[in-house]
């Protein structure tokens, strides 16, 4: 039952060309069962899209089961499995050059959380999704897989296909970005608070406030 | 090389790469030093760090998603497609088109798997309300089209009982128990035999209760509760009769609006004293409790509804709880000792008029009294029969919270090496209901007053019959638990400031590590087991005794975690290269913050039986009661992370308040963590192998609670 146990038996089974298609049936199972859901969180973070992330982390574990035989080591199943994620997201993205924004705040199909949560979740986590979103795809990748995904230096350059120097500087860059986009986030919800307190002080609010990133005047995003 | 990347010629630069690095790994011994002197002297390097440091935090925090509950049928559909098509191709790329995901477009498919599920766990599946399916107790599916023996097949793990609070459905609180004796696969645990159906009600309370804490022997639980009066809080100790299938019933009209405990309809003691049994004759007369009055008249406000006999539910005798404290907020935790004889707690006057003191209570007393009277210790944990306390170092003269008018203070006991003189207890004055309100784990402020007095921990024993008490060496800093077979400790190394608004005194700069308990198994009244042959440090009865022989190992180095950081010091060498150290301070092997207790102001740190787990809960620094939890796998060897084994749990959102026992550990869900409800979960372990499974959701405004 031990999880790399069951991994490695997996793999370890004799190909031959009867056991090939239940070795492969095994193979996608187990990834499935294993990472399906890191898989789509990651393709969720990624992509904001919930149909979407789910469409694709179908698609990344097809590739996966077409390519299972190209897989050396069966202990680096997680970060290769990534590395197939990471380029259908980057396909993905590239095809239908995603700009939008959709509010997500974690929560799955059919929830009803509190509001209080809903409240506290998008407190703590809308300017960090939106600063995620103003850094670049390659950089919002590695701080997720880093950061998020727990991936190892090893395995993130593996799953980026880069170099572990290249990984190291990305990853800086990554940092250095976000607490940049961040600090804007910041500045953008401080002014937001200081209009919305003046506004409280002088009456009935107006339309076309520069501030409303929605465009809805007098509504927070 | 690429000297641009590699080796910046601006300062700032290399300070930002190397605070980048530092969070992924361990930087060199040059590179710290250099990026020590950098920050220390860049105030914007070091925000441009520390910022790092906050965001990776934030990220780590941003909440989780689940997938959706059809995805696998989807996904084996598309595989149906594709296996036709290897067959013909063999192993070329097919002609799938990937873009052309199954969307719910043969909703029979996924019924159509689940019925071979169902066929092949061989039990009958039960429609559940809502959108889970509930499976026959202690059987698994695994995923819903899942092959024979890839998933299905429930771990069977050290039957051990789990206990929690949720909201029953006539409205009070029911302590729910259950007992986990196979778990699935962690992957499927929400599609998993849930704990609710096994689970029996043993005792329910009007009022929600802020933490539950059951002996070890069974048969009585210690309830903490708050009160939205200002009266502060209480705790009280109710027994318990043996659990029953059928939940508690209705009590009749109960004396008062306080903590009302339900018992089943099993015959129950009339009497408080037969409940509460004193094992022991109290040999010190307990000091006059801060408000709870006499014994008799706790009983007689609280009520337990236990009937005489399973037909005769309505006939309530509302006496089985007892009120060992009031007035008060609990500090720290509460723990029952090993033997169940002593809960120790620490608490403070509701009215804010002192500190915290650590006391005691002896099962058969009337009330709790205190050990220590410097309003300023804090119960840690227990060690064999001892408590273990800590406080702030002596320190300059006005940092001790003002006492309330009439209050005497206890002396302040000085850090020796040798026992003191127990503490004269001092009654809390009866006046303590003005103000405060109940903090189970003393979640302090966001951000405590950084201009407050600053102090270093100290730590010592606590004899709970005698007060007697030993102070152990400085290195061994706040809060230390020590795990069960007497080698490990945990603990808070660093300074405590002083917060003004909640009396308490908070970790200021440092970080949480574990090194070898010095004391041994020779402690004094402590009676730490081994179940490591030859592996127990030495017996010496008083002082530091060398760190245990580690024995080589072939991976000497732990794999790189983002919760743990191994150091780079002697230490760790010592340990791995299988030398006894004979070092009178405790080692340092590794911490559990890397980002050096930046964000950690509470911490709930536990062992398992064995010592070998360890179980951690890292409060959010912004959200009270909200925190992360991890379980670390320990080398017996050296006290490092076992090199061989993952964290079994890495910073899983969890409420505050977690328990682990023999292979099992159990938490609670933060409300909205997978669209549902808050709930429990158990995490268990036989060997190598692990499992998972979890009670139902709660309703989405409510918290689950872990009994302890």
């Amino acid at each position: 039952m031990h999880p790399i146990v069951q991994f490695t038996r997996a793999f370890d089974r004799p190909m031959t060309e009867a056991s090939a298609r239940t070795a492969a049936d095994a193979f996608i199972e187990e990834l499935f069962a294993r990472h399906h859901g890191e898989i789509y969180g990651y393709l969720l973070r990624m992509l904001r899209d919930p149909e979407l992330a789910a469409d694709l982390t179908q698609d990344a574990f097809i590739k996966a089961y077409r390519a299972h035989a190209s897989l050396a080591d069966p202990a680096h199943g997680r970060a290769w499995l990534y590395q197939i994620a990471h380029r259908v997201a980057l396909d993905e993205l590239r095809r239908r050059k995603i700009v939008r924004f959709l509010p997500w705040t974690g929560e799955s199909h059919g929830s009803s959380p509190s509001a209080e949560r809903l409240a506290m979740d998008g407190r703590l986590s809308a300017p960090l999704q939106r600063a995620l979103q103003r850094i670049p795809e390659r950089q919002r990748a590695a701080l997720l897989l880093a950061e998020v995904h727990d991936l190892t230096g090893v395995e993130l350059a593996a799953a980026l296909g880069v170099s572990h120097i290249a990984v190291r500087a990305l990853l800086t860059r990554a940092r250095e970005s976000l607490r940049q986009a961040l600090a804007a986030e910041q500045a953008v919800e401080d002014a937001f608070d200081a209009e919305a307190i003046r506004r409280a002080g002088s009456g009935p609010t107006h339309h076309g406030d520069p501030l409303d990133r929605t465009g809805q005047s007098g509504t927070r995003p | 090389m690429n000297r641009r990347h590699n080796d910046p010629i601006d300062p700032h630069e290399r300070a930002r790469l190397l605070a980048s690095d530092r969070l992924d790994g361990e930087l060199a011994p040059g590179d710290a030093d250099w990026l020590a002197d950098h920050l220390a002297g860049c105030p914007a390097c070091a925000a441009t760090a520390a910022a790092y440091a906050a965001n990776r935090a934030l990220l780590r925090g941003l909440p989780l998603a689940e997938p959706p509950r059809d995805l696998w049928a989807r996904t084996a559909t598309a595989l149906d497609r594709e296996r036709p098509r290897r067959r013909r191709h063999g192993s070329s790329r097919t002609q799938l088109d990937s873009r052309r995901p199954i969307r719910r477009r043969r909703p029979y498919a996924w019924l159509a798997v689940l019925l071979v599920g169902a066929l092949f766990v061989g039990r009958l599946f039960v429609p559940f309300s809502g959108s889970r399916t509930a499976i026959v107790p202690g059987q698994s599916t695994g995923l819903p089209g899942a092959t024979p023996g890839s998933l299905a097949t429930p771990l069977v793990v050290l039957a051990s009982d789990v206990a929690w609070v949720t909201r029953a459905p006539d409205g009070r609180y029911a302590v729910n128990i259950a007992s986990v004796a196979q778990v699935c696969a962690r992957d499927v645990a929400p599609d998993c035999a849930t704990l609710d159906s096994t689970a029996h009600q043993i005792v329910s309370f009007e009022q929600q209760p802020a933490s539950v804490l059951l002996a070890p022997a069974g048969g009585q639980a210690a309830v903490i509760e708050t009160s939205a009066r200002s009266s502060g809080g209480s705790i009280l100790v109710v027994a318990l009769s043996q659990p029953v299938a059928t939940p508690g019933l209705s009590p009749a009209a109960l004396p008062t609006p306080l903590a009302r405990a339900t018992a089943p309809p099993t015959p129950v003691a009339p009497t408080a004293p037969a409940l509460l049994p004193s094992p022991h004759p109290t040999r010190t007369p307990p000091a006059p409790s801060p408000s709870a009055p006499a014994g008799g008249a706790s009983m007689a406000a609280l009520g337990v509804d236990g009937s005489s006999s399973p037909d005769q539910s309505s006939s309530a005798s509302p006496v089985a709880a007892v009120a060992i404290i009031r007035g008060v907020v609990v500090v720290g935790d509460a723990a029952y000792s090993p033997d169940g004889t002593w809960l120790a707690f620490s608490a403070r006057p509701a009215d804010g008029s002192a500190g915290p003191d650590i006391y005691v209570w002896r099962m058969g007393d009337p009330t709790a009294r205190p050990l220590t009277s410097d309003h300023r210790s804090v119960f840690s944990a227990w060690i064999g029969d001892s408590i273990l306390g800590s406080r702030p170092a002596p320190s300059p003269v006005g940092l001790v919270p003002s006492l309330a008018p009439g209050e005497t203070a206890g002396p302040t006991p000085t850090p020796t090496r040798t026992p003191t003189p127990m503490p004269t207890p001092t009654a809390v004055p009866s006046t303590l209901d003005a103000a405060g309100s109940f903090d189970p784990l003393a979640v302090p402020a966001p951000s405590p007053a950084r201009d407050g007095p600053t102090s270093s921990p100290v730590s010592f024993l606590l004899a709970p019959d005698t007060g007697q008490e030993q102070v152990l060496p400085t290195s061994i800093g706040w809060r230390p638990v020590v795990d069960p077979t007497g080698r490990w400790v945990a603990y808070w190394t660093g300074t405590l400031r002083y917060d003004a608004s909640s009396r308490a005194w908070l970790p200021d700069v440092g970080h949480l590590e574990i090194s070898a308990w010095p004391l041994g198994d020779g402690l004094p009244g402590a009676s730490p087991t081994s179940t490591q042959e030859g592996s127990s440090p030495g017996t010496t009865s008083s002082g530091p005794t060398p760190m245990p022989t580690a024995t080589p190992s072939p991976t000497p180095t732990p794999m790189p975690s983002p919760t743990s950081t191994v150091e780079p010091a002697s230490t760790d060498s010592a340990a791995a290269s299988g030398g006894p150290s004979t070092s009178p301070t405790p080692t340092l092997p590794w911490t559990l913050d890397p980002a050096a207790g930046e964000t950690i102001r509470n911490w709930d740190l536990r062992w398992d039986p064995s010592g070998r787990y360890l179980g951690f809960w890292i409060a959010d620094p912004l959200v009270a009661g909200l925190g992360q939890l991890s379980l670390v796998t320990i080398d017996p060897a050296t006290g490092l992370l076992d090199p061989t084994t993952s964290p079994l749990l890495r910073d899983v959102p969890a409420l505050a308040g977690f328990s682990i026992g023999d292979g099992r550990i159990a938490w609670a869900s933060p409300p909205g963590q997978d669209g549902n409800g808050s709930r429990l979960l158990v995490l268990a372990w036989n060997g190598a192998a692990t499992g998972q499974t979890t009670s139902d959701p709660a309703a989405p405004l409510e918290d689950i609670l872990v009994v302890r």
